[in-house]
């Protein structure tokens, strides 16, 4: 007995060994169930009577809804659909995922502790029905911020509840009671955390992340870092521009924008595409994007949406990322605009100098040129 | 001794793999003793799934069977049955997050609740499951639900989540009898 209770303590030491590493290594924690890769539709069931939240939101069903929609905006292999004021049964093991309030998860009591509970079904690893049940004694809003208590009674706030909920339906556990200390809305306890953090939006990546590989290759950095630098030298000496104050340094600037065009061309919305750029700055990793891209012209965002993201990241490196202003001869319009036409020209046939040229044609007077290929 | 340690290890290793999930908020030490209507030292005797159909769907129930080694508060007899929410028949699994699961041969402090057919019959869901274990020296020491170790009864609560863990090793199970023997007296 004794050589097998030792090698059954050197295998459980291990491991354990491996656990506390993988889990520092990680971060997050994964269930070993989840929902097969596709659509998961929720019959968003909490009724009406919420009146207009303290967000803005108009109804239960609203708020949790923007909720699904924040995880859409980081998974690619799964998406969260919503049925609206859905008039299907609710009960356990029928198949449908309801978002509900109730007294009772399916019969059962909630205590005085319990705020909301996620339940799902499975065989072998994967899920067949999830449910959320929000708890209909406690006091209910919607607000951003830190937790909201009067006279000792908490007012919850059902859409960080719904997101930590919807997480555990990506097959996400409390990373706190997995030997983690990690900023997570995942956290077993409910906190003044009231958005996904790097750490959540890591975790549901392993699960559903990945998405679609983009069919368009972009060009290699250092060609549009290159690009860039002329054009502040094309700004500076040409054009006579004055220094301007600005938080994101011309590589950041470089980089961000080519990750924000590859979402874009990968067919991702602008408020998507955002997200996925601001999330890889928080070390959230690489995502796919959205849909390949159709053949023929390389279709690319108006130049609002794109001036709107550079002003959004330039918020983000002076709010977020605390970086100190610098000086730069290309404002921030300037820099997506070219830099997006740099990159037009590229995905559609010009090399680096073709595409470089026609940029600077274009930025002294000489209008839009045709691109290289047809 | 080694096997004992073993044993441990094993069992927490396993248990780093349950779920746990919902939204809870963990109960001070004194809303425990306070919310349960009996505490109890048990040992798992019998872990029994079954089919339950209500007006609300078809649901599975988990009937875990205890041998009871010593009473803290309330009333209950030498062998007592538990109800949970959720469990596994055959291949098919309903979790219900945040239920404890338990497994024949392990050792709790059970906070058992008031509340009628509850989602879990404990307080505070799968906080008011204290685990036992022995330590090398064969003595019996106190973890919370997810395996860390209760160092102090003062650390339980809504702010632990967020603080670093404590140091020192879990207390004795007897010093967590005293405690709640203390709280109760105190009440």
């Amino acid at each position: 007995m004794r050589p097998a209770w030792t090698t059954m303590l050197r295998a459980a030491a291990a491991g354990l060994a491996l656990v506390v590493l993988s889990d520092r290594l990680t971060g997050y924690s994964l269930n070993s169930t989840k929902f097969g890769n596709g659509t998961l539709t929720m019959h968003m069931q909490l009724g009406s009577g919420s009146g207009t939240l303290i967000d803005g939101s108009t109804s239960w069903n609203q708020a949790t809804t923007n909720a699904l929609a924040t995880w859409n905006t980081h998974i690619d292999l799964l998406k969260f659909s919503a049925i609206q004021d859905s008039t299907s049964a609710i009960a356990d093991r029928n198949g449908v995922n309801n978002v509900v309030f109730g007294s009772t998860v399916f019969g059962r009591a909630f205590d005085d502790d319990t705020v909301a509970v996620a339940n799902w079904w499975f065989v072998g690893s994967e899920r067949s029905e999830g449910n959320v049940t929000f708890n209909a004694a406690k006091q209910w809003n919607s607000y951003r911020g830190p937790l909201r208590r009067s006279g000792g009674a908490t007012t919850y706030d059902i859409y960080r509840v719904a997101l930590h909920e919807f997480g555990h339906l990506l097959g996400l556990n409390h990373p706190d009671e997995n030997g983690q200390s990690v900023s997570a809305i995942m956290n077993s306890t409910i906190s003044d955390i009231d958005a996904l953090t790097a750490d959540d939006i890591s975790g549901a990546r392993v699960n559903y992340g990945a998405g679609l590989t983009s069919n368009v290759t972009f060009p290699p950095r250092n060609e549009p870092n290159d690009f860039f630098n002329q054009l502040i030298a094309l700004y500076r000496d040409r054009l006579g521009a004055r220094a301007v104050s600005t938080y994101v340094d011309a590589e950041g600037a470089v980089v961000w924008l080519s990750e924000y065009a590859r979402y874009r061309v990968g067919l991702c919305d602008h408020a998507s595409a955002q997200q996925r750029v601001f999330s890889q700055i928080d070390n959230a990793g690489t995502y796919g994007v959205c849909a390949l891209t159709p053949a023929g012209a390389i279709p690319f965002p108006p130049r609002n949406e794109g001036l709107q993201f550079m002003l959004a990241l330039d918020a983000k490196y002076r709010d977020d990322l605390r970086r100190s202003a610098t000086s730069s001869f290309v404002d921030n319009e300037g820099a997506v605009v070219w830099v997006l036409e740099y990159f037009r020209y590229r995905l559609n046939g010009c090399n680096h100098s073709d595409a470089t040229i026609r940029v600077f044609q274009q930025i002294l007077g000489q209008g839009i040129q045709p691109v290289c290929r047809g | 001794m080694r096997r004992v340690l073993a044993l441990s290890l094993v069992c927490w290793f396993f248990a780093a793999g349950v779920v746990r999930s919902t939204t809870v908020i963990a109960p001070t030490f004194g809303s425990l003793v306070s919310k349960a209507s009996t505490i109890f030292v048990g040992d798992v005797m019998d872990v029994r799934s079954v089919w339950e159909d209500t007006r609300d769907g078809r649901s599975i129930i988990t009937l875990v069977t205890f041998r009871v080694s010593d009473v803290w508060k309330g009333s209950v007899g030498a062998v007592t049955q538990l109800e949970f929410l959720g469990g596994t028949i055959g291949e098919t699994t309903m979790v219900v997050a945040g239920v404890p699961r338990f497994s024949v041969g392990q050792r709790d402090v059970l906070f058992v609740g008031g509340t009628a057919r509850a989602i879990s019959p404990l307080v505070a869901m799968m906080h008011g499951r204290m685990r036992v274990d022995r330590d090398t020296n064969g003595v019996e020491r106190v973890t919370t639900f997810d395996g860390r170790a209760v160092v102090s009864t003062a650390e339980l609560g809504p702010q632990r989540a967020a603080a670093a863990p404590a140091g020192g090793p879990p207390m004795r199970l007897v010093d967590l009898g005293a405690a709640v023997r203390a709280e109760l007296q105190r009440r």
